[in-house]
């Protein structure tokens, strides 16, 4: 099933800003996935960010739920930021697509969100300006 | 024979006492920590998401006043469940806390994994997940406040 085009604003900004986030920890692109679906009965947007590093699981959380809202809050849709749902695992991209299950009345959003990575993922290795700390 | 049958409830409610639920999700509680020494880790977890389920509509039947579950307990959406109880704001505040961090888990696994979980074999489930859902529910070593059942049992 397609993604809803009017979910695809909304989805495009979680996407650009968990690659940013992950450029700037100075991750590679094969060391993390994102699955991800959407409910349209409750607007909830459920996030699954599997890394192949050991990393500080709440760290990355508070970080990320942050630049989500601030991201939102920035084109006017506060109450989307507030609606979703994220849980950073320690987990391979097959891992990670083995375990994901949608229930009934979700959509499954991954492919646009992945797509979206990739996308932004190639912008910020172009640029000059793409930072990256140690992760 | 009489010709009169037992009454339903009230419209609008659900024939379930809060006085059962109270007890039931606190055993459901101990039921899982029988299970999970036992070395069953994952009805173990089933066993605490639904716990949780049930305390969070003890709470909202407390926040509403009802000795009854209303209407809106035939659902099982954490995420929806919550904003019933009134406490949906308290756990959105800046910056994320890591009692919302605990939210988000459990309200994924209960969603996508809790049904699943009553068919597959035991393994599907990691005991990394279930050891996940546990700290989510009850707090971690590191950080033993921060559980979810904590917090809703404040407001009970």
């Amino acid at each position: 099933m397609a993604v809803k085009t009017y979910m695809k604003p909304t989805l495009a900004i979680v996407a650009r800003e968990i690659a940013a986030f992950m450029n700037e920890r100075g991750l590679e692109r094969e060391e993390f996935s994102l699955v991800g679906s959407w409910q349209e009965r409750t607007g909830r947007i459920s996030l699954l960010l599997g890394t192949t590093r050991n990393v500080d699981w709440f760290d990355w959380y508070q970080n990320i739920i942050g630049r989500l809202r601030s991201s939102f809050a920035e084109v006017g849709t506060p109450e989307a930021a507030w609606n979703i749902g994220l849980v950073v695992l320690t987990r391979t991209q097959d891992e990670l697509y083995s375990s994901f299950r949608l229930t009934d009345g979700e959509e499954d959003v991954t492919d646009f969100l992945e797509s979206t990575i990739g996308h932004t993922w190639d912008q910020l290795k172009a640029s000059p300006t793409a930072t990256a700390a140690p992760g | 024979m009489s010709g009169k049958s037992k009454p339903g409830p009230p419209q609008g409610f659900i024939g379930t006492a809060l006085t059962d639920l109270e007890v039931a999700w606190r055993e459901r509680i101990e039921e899982a920590e029988v299970l999970e020494t036992a070395g069953f880790h994952s009805t173990a977890a089933a066993l605490r998401l639904y716990a949780l389920e049930i305390l969070v509509k003890v709470v909202i039947c407390k926040h509403l006043g009802l000795s009854l579950l209303p209407v809106v307990c035939k659902k099982h959406e954490l995420v929806n469940l919550i904003i019933h109880t009134g406490l949906w704001k308290e756990l959105q505040v800046d910056p994320p806390t890591r009692l919302l961090a605990n939210w988000d888990i459990l309200a994924n696994y209960s969603e996508s994994r809790l049904n699943d979980l009553r068919y597959e074999p035991r393994e599907k489930l990691t005991e990394a997940d279930a050891t996940r859902i546990k700290e989510a529910l009850h707090g971690s070593e590191q950080h033993p406040d921060d559980g979810v059942v904590a917090w809703l049992s404040k407001h009970i």
